[in-house]
């Protein structure tokens, strides 16, 4: 193997030099991806450029209106978090059901994110949850809320010069899930997940989001659906208007996978999943 | 919707070689100045345990303390030829070499010193001192041949395999009929493969045996693309994790084998072959689709249980 340049900034606007500076840098998050694939020579990376010792993108911070969580912060950290777990349920469930404990210590929110996976964890419920990546370079600060990042991905995704240093959920005191089916119950990549978000007063819909994964390229939500199910009692929610909605949705994404008859009609349970840990808490498995 | 179901898996199975093809042990049993017996084995142990179970079987037969046998297994320049460690055949087939040997042994000590146990290296010793004064053989070697003959092809007749052990296993299963997600809930397994001779072996013997089933029946899978294996790593071919497993009760049924070291029989490969019909069969039960392809992924089963609706619709049409 070539030898490879590796630089391990200590603050964030050393590292933001070191993008501007550097061409084509990798940058270095948890690891459970980019080594290996240098480790597999899939990816010939010339400069790593390691934030694990900036401290400041591993934080959680709350106020009034919102959650700050550190593009660094690993799903071991989301797990452990109360705040996450009292107010963003969903993404609590996703943290805690991600891979398996080794790779839930190393790996991080920010990777999840960036490394832009179909089939991406983290993603369908930080879409569900209303969520905003801001990204940092030596330009200034670049806030993107997460479902334009993925639906314009070509135009908005990340830059060489740029870094992920936060991810923004806002404080809405919305009830939220999240389901993934897998091969298995750990250690799984997703075969379809989805993540539901959503307010409820007295019996009736005020207002919610779903958002589902590894059903397209990318993560999306399902907008028209959410706006049918406004004003509506609950138990709507899990009406065949709802459900058919959805496998239409992920036919028109997939048509053309061979995948696609499995999860048309899959998809209908994973959402019924998610939207049931939103209402009643945890479930099995 | 979660369904749950309750399916069972009986088996018999051959041990041993079979069909006549030579299946042979041989051990050999040395009682040394240094006052411990050296137990020479061609016994590999992967984690089969096989090691621990001549050491238990030399350790009953001499009527010594299993400390007081060493163990030399493997290197082919001290051992002879017991044949592989496959076909479930260690505990019974080198079993009896090592049980031959070791009662050879016991049968000159017993001129000796008659029935007593012996209990520290000074008795083993003092035993030694006799032999040499008696001039009697310090090493004794043990044969076993298992009792098995070629199928007569014309009536059918004949010992394929000897002996048979015998299994079944119970599966719980939750199947989510909107997702095709099977889930083993609980497993419980009940064999006859003899005298349990080391029970916590055996038991974790049919705990693995088990994960490999549930592994076989619901997820592990060879995607071949033109000839080449596409999944050829554990990152991609799924086997289960502690997550997937659920409680597996055991219970052995001790019959005695009079061929066997002890009663004993071979349990190395039954340990795996009940559990995957158990689950088919509880899928059945569960949700009333019968599939006839491994494995039990979510898109087979969703299929299934969609095609059964689709049926079942037909049907109440035409009445």
């Amino acid at each position: 193997m070539e030898s490879i340049i590796f630089h391990q900034p200590r603050y964030l606007g050393e590292a933001i030099q070191l993008l501007h500076e550097t061409p084509n840098p990798a940058l270095l998050a948890g690891g459970t991806d980019l080594i290996i694939d240098i480790n597999k020579e899939r990816k010939k990376v010339e400069t790593v450029i390691d934030l694990s010792r900036i401290e400041v993108l591993k934080t959680i911070t709350v106020n009034e209106i919102e959650i700050e969580i550190g593009s660094m912060v690993t799903f071991a950290n989301l797990c452990e978090n109360p705040i996450i777990k009292q107010e963003f349920f969903g993404l609590f469930l996703c943290a805690k059901h991600f891979a398996a404990p080794q790779i839930r210590n190393m790996a991080t929110i920010g990777g999840n994110i960036i490394n832009a996976s179909a089939a991406a964890d983290s993603v369908p419920v930080i879409m569900s949850l209303e969520g905003k990546f801001v990204f940092n370079s030596v330009e200034g600060e670049r806030i993107i809320c997460a479902v334009e990042y993925f639906s314009n991905y070509e135009k908005e995704k990340i830059k060489p010069h740029e870094v992920l240093t936060k991810i923004k959920l806002p404080r809405k005191g919305y009830l939220s899930g999240f389901y993934k089916l897998g091969k298995r119950n750990s250690l799984a990549i997703a075969r379809i997940n989805a993540a539901v978000s959503l307010k409820e007063k007295e019996g009736v819909v005020e207002k919610i989001n779903i958002a589902l994964g590894a059903v397209g390229r990318y993560p999306f939500r399902v907008t028209e659906i959410e706006k049918i199910c406004v004003e509506k009692p609950l138990s709507y929610l899990e009406s065949d208007e709802v459900l058919i909605g959805l496998e239409t949705a992920v036919y028109e994404s997939i048509k053309n996978r061979p995948t696609m008859p499995f999860k048309k009609e899959a998809v209908k349970g994973v959402y019924i999943l998610a939207l049931q840990s939103a209402l009643g808490g945890e479930l099995n498995g | 919707m979660k369904k749950r179901g309750v399916g069972y898996g009986a088996f018999f199975y051959g041990t041993g070689y079979g069909n006549g093809f030579p299946d042979e042990s041989r051990a050999v049993i040395e009682i040394t100045s240094s006052g411990r017996f050296n137990l020479y084995v061609g016994v590999s142990d992967v984690g089969s345990g096989g090691i621990s179970v001549m050491q238990q079987i030399a350790q009953e037969t001499l009527k010594t303390d299993g400390e007081l046998i060493n163990i030399i297994w493997n290197d082919t320049s001290l051992v002879l030829d017991t044949g592989t460690a496959a076909a479930s055949r260690q505990t019974y087939n080198t079993g009896n070499a090592v049980k031959i040997a070791c009662e050879k042994m016991r049968d000159r000590i017993n001129e000796v010193i008659g029935e007593k146990e012996l209990k520290t290296k000074e008795d083993v010793n003092e035993i030694y001192n006799l032999f040499l004064d008696k001039n009697i053989e310090t090493r004794f070697e043990g044969y076993f041949k298992a009792t098995t003959s070629q199928v007569n092809l014309e009536t059918g007749q004949g010992n394929p395999y000897w002996p048979y052990t015998f299994g079944i296993e119970k599966a719980v299963v939750e199947v989510d009929t909107e997702t095709g997600k099977v889930d083993v809930l609980e497993i419980v397994a009940a064999y006859d493969a003899g005298k349990i001779v080391n029970p916590a072996q055996a038991e974790g013997q049919i705990i693995g045996g088990a994960s490999m089933g549930i592994g076989y029946a619901i997820m592990e899978e060879v995607i071949v693309n033109k000839g080449s294996i596409k999944n050829r790593s554990f990152s991609d071919y799924i086997i289960p994790t502690s997550m997937d497993m659920p409680k597996v009760t055991t219970y052995f049924v001790e019959k005695n084998e009079p061929t066997g070291p002890y009663g004993a029989k071979g349990l190395g490969e039954p340990a795996m072959l009940p559990t995957a019909p158990a689950i088919l069969n509880a899928i059945y039960n569960a949700v009333g689709i019968r599939l006839t392809e491994f494995p039990a992924t979510c898109e087979r089963v969703l299929a299934a249980i969609k095609e059964k609706e689709q049926r079942d619709q037909e049907k109440r049409d035409n009445i």
